[in-house]
């Protein structure tokens, strides 16, 4: 089962090969920003500030993005000697086929046979809309669930002597990793509480006083990012910025939803949902598996209810959360063939099942990504010469609206914004001011005045992202000489480049027969006529 | 009896470890088996073995795949946050990989030899 979710995770997201002279499997600039940042704790070594380039040049900024999956896959870069972009895709696919796994197990501590026919469903991760936290860059969240998961099996042996500490772990390691899915899972544990007491008909102290214990761990092991958190994230998008008890739309936003399975595995997955409902309520208990596919289900229609993105994320692990009601329907199915099925054959149905669902939903991507050789070995020549302090502005490119890959120069970066390259080319004007935006990624900037106190650049900067830029007063300038999608917008940056050499000023300092590099040797200087030039 | 479980165990381990190889050149049919064998020998080094020895305290009550994976959750979170902190204390990520799973196995192996939880 292991090997089958692999192969459909990253076989053909990394052509069949672990290392890849440019980066594949980036396909948005979410997945982009967990590379910058990624290769960034590589080469300094710490978390401390963010990258000086995304906070427009300030040093001091508290680097204030969720830890734990960049340390981890900057420590199995280490380890494993590839390089950083190659291991952090690996990664996640793995940890997400680890996750089906703890789904197995937290699914056969309820029948065993269920789990062996669940574990079928598991490929829906890899398949359609669901692949999108891997491929759209949902990275933290594919980690975060993974512990959400761990937590939920821990949970499940509470009871053992010194577990609580294990959860304590595991839950700092969720709010490390991606916070809404330690709010999600402190929500579950008071569900959970609330139908224990429910069906006990008393309150269970000492679970209480051993999640007590796992929350003080929790807490100490978290204290100080929760400090940075608080002041940061959360005031940024806290409470405040969500409208309760309003119906979010997905614009803008790619998610999955239940008519990704299809309608038979729907009706499956609803016929399941019955049976585990009426078995629970004949039984007065709600096991642990059940409970998670009910909630996590409900957390994914948070939208109804003001919570927009963070239950659209939730709906990607739905192949796992759900896995049980599937198993528990075709269970049953069996069971009116053979009353009693051995182990053997209900392992070789979910077997039959997972190779024919996969089967019938898999689809190649057959892509790189984002970053083509071309564009990855530009921006790598540009990190590597030019001076750490230049401003860097691109002109048009078929993929820079995905524009964290803009950053992966790390310098500062500014680039050509579509609307205003095309009315340029419509009203056929070479101008010198460009519609711009200004690669500003953090928009509180807070550094540290003391421990507890904490000021922020961006009441002090009077800087916004997008102005009309004059192009003259930057150092370097990129240009694409092709496009698949515009033809036109590389020929107009054919004209940018000539008008720019013949100025005097600039020079080519780079070129790889997709993108040119040119080097302004006199910013502030005349690159284009302060008139700009009308084109015939 | 104890040094008889745990061999059991180590074998196991082996066991899986190959078979994780031979998972690994069947996906990745293009790429040459050191390549996996050493990303497999990372994720043993960095995960799986740290989180196996500690997770060992609860041998009598859990089974090998419970320990197991509650092992590698256990490990990740553990090099994940203990990294993220001795970055922030001075020391570059570069040597993390070495010093906490080293850590996290001395304290597995401590685990090892006092036998684990006596809880049945």
């Amino acid at each position: 089962m292991f090997g089958i979710l692999l192969w459909a995770g990253i076989a053909d997201l990394y052509n069949y090969k672990i290392i890849h002279s440019s980066p594949w499997g980036y396909f948005a600039s979410d997945s982009v920003h967990n590379l910058y940042l990624n290769q960034n704790l590589y080469e300094v070594g710490n978390w401390k500030y963010s990258p000086s380039y995304i906070v427009a040049g300030y040093q001091d900024v508290i680097n204030y993005v969720l830890p734990v999956m960049p340390h981890l896959n900057v420590n199995f870069a280490y380890a494993s000697g590839l390089q950083v972009y190659d291991s952090l895709i690996l990664l996640v696919v793995v940890l997400a086929c680890l996750a089906g796994l703890l789904t197995y197990l937290i699914v056969k501590d309820y029948n065993i046979y269920v789990a062996y026919i669940s574990t079928s469903l598991f490929v829906f991760l890899f398949i359609g809309n669901f692949y999108v936290a891997i491929t759209w860059g949902q990275l933290f969240f594919v980690a975060g669930s993974f512990f959400l998961l761990a937590s939920v099996l821990a949970l499940r042996y509470l009871h053992l002597k010194n577990m609580p500490l294990v959860l304590g772990i595991l839950v700092a390691a969720i709010f490390f990793t991606h916070t809404s899915e330690f709010f999600f899972f402190v929500g579950f544990i008071v569900v959970y509480l609330v139908l224990e007491w429910l069906s006990q008909k008393k309150i269970n102290l000492t679970t209480i006083k051993k999640l007590a214990y796992s929350a003080i761990i929790m807490i100490g092991v978290s204290s100080y990012y929760m400090v940075i958190f608080k002041n940061t994230y959360f005031r940024a998008f806290g409470p405040s910025s969500y409208k309760l008890f309003t119906v979010v739309s997905k614009a803008g936003f790619r998610t999955a939803g239940l008519s990704d399975f299809g309608t038979l595995v729907i009706a499956i997955l609803l016929i399941g949902m019955a049976l585990a409902l009426y078995l629970s309520l004949r039984q007065k208990h709600i096991h642990l598996a059940v409970l998670v596919g009910l909630y996590m289900l409900g957390i994914g229609f948070l939208n109804f209810v003001g919570i927009g993105n963070r239950a659209f994320q939730t709906r990607f692990f739905w192949p796992l959360y759900l896995s049980i009601f599937f198993g528990l329907t075709l269970y049953q199915v069996l069971r009116l063939v053979a009353k009693e099925p051995k182990a053997i054959f209900v392992s070789a149905v979910s077997i039959v099942l997972l190779l024919t669902l996969t089967y019938a939903y898999y689809h190649k991507i057959g892509s790189q990504g984002l970053l083509n050789q071309y564009h990855w070995d530009s921006f790598q020549w540009l990190k590597q010469n030019t001076e750490r302090q230049a401003k860097i502005y691109f002109f048009y490119g078929d993929t820079y609206d995905q524009n964290a890959q803009l950053l992966i120069p790390a310098r500062l970066t500014t680039y050509a914004l579509e609307d205003g390259l095309v009315k340029n080319v419509q009203d056929r004007m070479l101008p010198r001011k460009f519609h711009s935006r200004f690669m500003l990624l953090d928009i509180s900037m807070m550094y540290r005045k003391s421990f507890f106190s904490f000021g922020y650049h961006s009441t002090e900067l009077n800087i916004t992202p997008i102005f009309d830029a004059d192009v003259c007063n930057y150092d370097y300038f990129v240009l694409d000489m092709e496009s698949m999608y515009a033809p036109v917008l590389a020929q107009y940056n054919a004209v940018i480049r000539k008008v720019m050499l013949d100025s005097g000023y600039v020079q080519e300092a780079y070129s790889n027969g997709l993108v040119n590099i040119l080097k302004n040797n006199n910013p502030g200087g005349d690159c284009i006529p302060k008139e700009g030039v009308k084109l015939s | 009896m104890q040094a008889k479980d745990i061999k059991k165990e180590l074998v196991s381990l082996t066991i899986l470890f190959v078979a994780l190889v031979i998972i690994g050149k069947i996906v990745f049919y293009q790429e040459a088996i050191f390549v996996i064998a050493r990303f497999i020998a990372a994720f043993y080094w960095l995960l799986i073995l740290p989180g196996f020895f500690l997770m060992y305290y609860w041998k009598e009550r859990l089974g090998f795949l419970e320990r197991l994976l509650l092992g590698v959750a256990l490990g990740a979170s553990i090099l994940g946050i203990s990294s993220y902190y001795l970055g922030l204390l001075g020391l570059h990520i570069k040597y993390h990989y070495m010093v906490i799973p080293s850590v996290m196995l001395i304290i597995g192996l401590a685990i090892v030899l006092r036998g684990g939880s006596k809880e049945k």
